[in-house]
């Protein structure tokens, strides 16, 4: 071993400011998971050797000899034709989503210049954008075609999710979920208990089930209370479902993403995003309709400084661009100056929020970036942040 | 898990995973992604209790868990090469000048990003837990000779970067 030198000094002043952290529940958490899936991968083994024994075909591969010809009657085992086999075999597996088919499929993109939009009425939006106002507890506004900015959800609350139509949210405050109508009435308990930092309360394509975080990331069924773990394959956070609820897009460790159908038992990567500035995708804030688009916030080097309260922020911030979750590209969107948001809508359209010589726009583009709509931004809704757009 | 087993588990945990989180943040840079891949590492090593058998096998395990995971899934060293001016706020180090040294951190904290993960791997091993080239290579599973090249590769880019650490230089002694 050697003594003290500049570069030991200097790699153990640098250790040194990392904060302290009990990772004891952490990592049992965790650990407990890893056996989870450790169990269903087992299981799925097990699964797949029978199905391999009962069809038969663990005698296909092997070599030497030709076995004797069976003696006249039925066969050992059942006889399946090949598609069974195939089938019977395939079943068990983990679900993947279908990346060669959806790799393969055409995506539409945007074209290279900014084109002319088919309205320039903020009265033709077709649907509702709602903002959050982060000065004001986060103060949800809606704002909808032909009408002034309206607040309807003024209660404190950590993260927030709007039903695909427009008609409910759902939040999270004190440790508990709540949905309320955006019309009024009483707010009323969904469910007790929600980690809400990771996974803001997301609605499904059908409006009738939430994807949240309770412990663990799950599935509830609003009418009912029911909760439905997710995978334990599905190793994630932020999960957002796609526009027509076959995919989910969801956060990893380590800041990547990954995407599965919506009933798989374990995800895709999405490839790094080539941002050229070197930023990351950590995390997903809306899904197309097919999970082949998905806008994300794109992580900074200043907000990559973790333990901050810059951070925490991130977590809520509106996404600034869009990302082929094939191929792991940013898409070029056909809008001047900067993106300050984007989301998709239930049925694919795209909005996205810019702003240029101190000037904001809403752009709304078609699910083929037909580009419907470009109007100015009411002024009052200049310093609240971009949370859905809803039908 | 029995309950001899939990408590040491758990006193394992206490006493070890501020050292363990020292490497992770030299490793990634930042104290979320510190956390998660020593949550990872100490996870595995629960699950590998029973097998262990004292706790400094259970912090071996850890770190090369930690070590390998990051080598292996790290996957965005771009980012980290845009890190500009942050960290000053953080705690900790000790120096006549705190300003001056909190710059000397941030520059080592960018400079560390840019190596490789393999190279920024090696270069932890070797002079921030001080373990020589045999065991840095048995940790990360590669043979002595890519440690070597790793090393020289990682310190020839650290003086490009860090010029107030050329010193280190000297630092590389050949043939530890």
């Amino acid at each position: 071993m050697t003594g003290p030198d500049p570069l030991r000094d200097e790699l153990r002043e640098l250790a040194d400011t990392v904060a302290p952290t009990d990772l004891y529940e952490r990592s049992l958490a965790r650990s407990r998971r890893i056996g989870r899936r450790e169990a269903a991968i087992g299981t799925t083994a097990a699964v797949v050797a029978l199905a391999l024994l009962g069809s038969g075909l663990w005698q296909l591969p092997q070599a030497g000899p030709p076995p004797a010809p069976p003696a006249a009657g039925a066969p050992l085992a059942p006889s399946l034709s090949l598609a069974d086999k195939q089938a019977a075999t395939a079943a068990p597996e983990p679900s993947k989503p279908a990346t060669a088919s959806r790799a393969d499929r055409p995506r539409p993109r945007p074209p290279r210049t900014t084109t002319s939009p088919r309205s320039t009425a903020l009265g033709d939006l077709p649907g509702h954008i709602f903002y959050a106002d982060a000065a004001d507890d986060g103060r949800l506004v809606r704002l909808s075609p032909g009408d002034q900015p309206e607040t309807v959800l003024s209660q404190r609350y950590a993260t927030v999710g709007v039903s695909p139509d427009g008609s409910q949210l759902a939040y999270v405050a004190d440790g508990s979920l709540m949905v309320v109508d955006t019309r009024g009435g009483e707010p009323r308990q969904a469910y007790p208990g929600t980690a809400s930092a990771a996974q803001a309360p997301v609605w499904s394509p059908d409006g009738a089930r939430l994807l949240i975080d309770a412990a663990e990331p799950g599935v509830l069924e609003v009418a009912t209370g029911a909760l439905t773990p997710l995978p334990d394959g599905l190793d994630g956070q932020q999960f957002r479902w796609s526009g027509d609820g076959s995919m989910l897009v969801y956060a990893t460790a380590g800041c990547g993403l990954e995407v599965a159908g919506a009933t798989a038992q374990s995800g895709t990567p999405v490839p790094a995003s080539g941002d050229p500035d070197g930023r990351a995708a950590c995390r997903p804030v809306s899904v197309d309709a097919t999970g082949d688009l998905v806008t994300v916030q794109l992580t900074s080097a200043s907000s990559a400084s973790s333990g901050t309260p810059a951070a925490t922020d991130s977590a809520v911030a509106p996404a600034d661009a869009v990302l082929d979750t094939v191929t792991g590209d940013i898409v070029d969107l056909p809008v001047s100056g900067k993106v300050i948001g984007a989301v998709f809508g239930p049925d694919g359209d795209l909005l996205v929020r810019s702003v240029k010589d101190g000037k904001r726009r809403l752009s709304l583009f078609a699910p083929d970036f037909t580009l419907l709509l470009r109007a100015r931004e009411p002024a009052a809704l200049k310093d609240l942040g971009l949370v859905a757009y809803t039908r | 898990m029995d309950e001899a087993r939990d408590c040491a588990y758990a006193d394992f945990v206490r006493e070890r995973s501020h050292a363990l989180l020292r490497s992770a943040y030299l490793l990634t840079g930042d104290q979320h992604l510190a956390e998660d891949l020593v949550q990872e590492a100490l996870a595995r090593t629960h699950r590998a209790w029973s097998r262990l058998e004292r706790p400094s096998n259970a912090e071996a395990y850890a770190r090369k868990v930690i070590y390998h995971a990051q080598v292996s899934f790290w996957r965005r060293p771009k980012v980290a090469e845009a890190l500009v001016g942050d960290g000053l706020e953080r705690h900790g180090g000790s120096t006549d000048d705190p300003a001056e040294a909190a710059v000397r951190r941030v520059a080592l904290r960018r400079a560390l990003l840019a190596l490789s993960p393999k190279q920024r791997a090696v270069i932890v091993l070797r002079y921030f837990e001080d373990h020589t080239e045999v065991e840095a290579a048995q940790m990360l599973g590669v043979s002595v000779s890519t440690v070597k090249t790793q090393c020289a590769r990682g310190l020839e880019k650290l003086r490009t970067l860090v010029p107030d650490l050329r010193l280190l230089a000297d630092a590389h002694e050949a043939g530890r």
